[in-house]
């Protein structure tokens, strides 16, 4: 007798395959994991530069406490720091690839000093403030603007969240957060679940989110059109240019972006790109090089197929960030989410 | 000799088998949404241990025993058991206590075993879904469950002895007996 549980191969697989297939977008969520992953490799072998600096700073600085040598070598932070989620101090040329791509938080680790002086205070990193500058594709569609100059509780706000970004400040984002906030489409709304995803909770200046908010606020935001209490970053992301596919486009974020013929950076430059909504090309998908460098792949405007690095391009459904006005007046973080 | 998890990188495996991982996933949480997340931690697994892989069993096994893994203790989690808890005080009284996805599968079409099959106990689905569905060997299923082979064998029999109402049924619509 033949067994009927057999269909199940039949009658499962047709109904299951109903499911929306694994999607470019979910792989680069995992390729992007993976990154973050790596990052948090590296202090494992990160302690020998912080040796030899120790070592150097003992030698020629002399004097000043043991202990604070002792902590830098440790930790990679000052001994007097009373923030310990301060980022590592350390010279930016020791820095590893994976910072290369982001210059902001290269800004953020200042140089050496000796520790008989106060340490000086970069003004860029106190006071450098969120300045969004519209900017437009080549059909002159608009990619990045700021509707939060409407409302100045907003703008002040976003302001207040930008500096936190910059300064890795858990303690603030967190206190600025809705409880139920929205992280993933299938984990639980909460700020538990905004730090497992962030791997948030050792080592906080470690995670990939600090990164991935600070480019979603500098691509600006718009209001909901349902109403000014709620607002979205990117501006893209409310405000979608004609023809642009939400879910499947790519966005060009920076200027003379250079289009590879190969993922990698060694590849020939087939040409530069700046500000543009770009075609995914048809059963191509992201790519993930030995430096855990994500590369997409691109159409170019002109047809041209080639890659673009990561920090060039963002997927339309990539991170945006939602705030809400409460009904005491405050915002808060009500989205901090991914794909579709 | 040579190290087996050399034969593989990352994406490569992405590439291969998130799709059918997610799938699987699928049918212990029932929730496409929470299935990608939980495949993004099989993966991010699979990468931190990638290393450890010794080739016993295939890549192939080795993946669907993480995710049989992870998909259980997402199961046990305070988030699933609350979700499942005011799904059951929500649901009408005479309705299935199904997830929306699984209403859209199951309203399609007249599939009475596959629903059968979903509202089994997680320990008999999972063995019947990688015997029937993903056609995996008992060997392969013990890899990958990490239990005895009896317990798989005990498990399949019991999962069919579940199912016997509607096996009788379909047996006698397909002209089986």
């Amino acid at each position: 007798m033949k067994d009927p549980l057999k269909q199940l191969k039949h009658t499962v697989d047709p109904k299951i395959s109903r499911s929306p297939v694994f999607t470019n977008q979910e792989k680069v969520n995992i390729m992007k994991a993976i990154q973050q992953k790596d990052a948090r490799k590296k202090p494992a072998w990160n302690w020998i530069p912080r040796l030899i600096t120790a070592l150097l700073l003992m030698l020629l600085v002399g004097g000043g406490s043991y202990g604070a040598y002792t902590q830098f070598f440790l930790d990679g932070s000052r001994g007097d720091d009373p923030n310990p989620n301060n980022p590592v101090v350390i010279d930016n040329n020791q820095n590893d690839s994976s910072n290369t791509n982001d210059n902001n938080e290269n800004q953020e680790h200042k140089p050496v000093e000796n520790n008989e002086e106060p340490p000086v205070e970069d003004p860029d990193m106190t006071d450098s403030r969120l300045v969004i500058e519209e900017k437009f594709d080549s059909k002159g569609r608009q990619l990045v603007g700021d509707e939060s100059v409407e409302d100045p509780s907003l703008h002040q706000f976003i302001q207040q969240v930008y500096t936190m970004v910059q300064n890795k400040d858990l303690e603030g984002i967190l206190a600025v957060m809705d409880d139920a906030v929205v992280v993933s489409f299938g984990l639980e709304n909460s700020k538990e679940s905004f730090l497992s995803h962030w791997q948030l909770e050792e080592n906080p200046s470690d995670s990939n989110v600090w990164k991935a908010m600070m480019e979603t606020l500098k691509l600006g935001g718009a209001f909901n059109p349902n109403g000014k209490s709620e607002y979205f970053a990117p501006y893209y992301f409310i405000r979608t240019p004609e023809g642009m596919d939400p879910l499947y486009d790519l966005i060009v974020i920076t200027d003379n972006a250079p289009i590879y013929q190969e993922p990698s950076e060694t590849s020939t430059v087939i040409s530069n790109i700046s500000w543009e909504i770009l075609t995914q090309p048809e059963g191509k998908s992201p790519k993930l090089d030995s430096n855990s460098l994500i590369w997409y792949p691109v159409q170019s405007p002109n047809g041209e197929m080639g890659y673009m690095k990561d920090s060039d391009v963002r997927p339309s459904a990539d991170y945006r960030m939602g705030m809400k006005k409460q009904d005491n007046g405050e915002w808060k973080i009500t989205h901090f989410i991914g794909g579709d | 000799m040579k190290d087996p998890s050399s034969d593989f990188d990352i994406e490569q495996l992405i590439d291969q088998y998130a799709e059918e991982l997610k799938r699987f996933v699928y049918t212990y949480i029932k929730n496409w949404a929470t299935a990608e997340d939980v495949t993004q931690e099989v993966f991010l697994k699979a990468y931190e241990k990638l290393d450890t892989f010794k080739g016993e069993s295939t890549i192939r096994t080795w993946l669907f025993s993480i995710a049989a893994n992870r998909s259980k203790d997402y199961l046990r989690t305070w988030h699933y058991k609350n979700l499942l808890f005011k799904t059951r005080l929500e649901e009408p009284v005479d309705s299935d206590s199904n997830y929306p996805e699984q209403v859209v599968i199951l309203s399609s079409e007249a599939s009475e075993l596959i629903e059968k099959v979903m509202l089994l106990p997680v320990k008999y689905r999972e063995v019947l879904l990688l015997y029937y569905y993903k056609e995996m060997s008992v060997e392969e299923i013990h890899n990958i469950l990490d239990i005895p082979i009896s317990t798989v064998k005990t498990r399949l029999k019991r999962a069919r002895e579940k199912l016997k109402p509607i096996i009788s049924d379909l047996s006698h619509e397909e002209g089986y007996v």
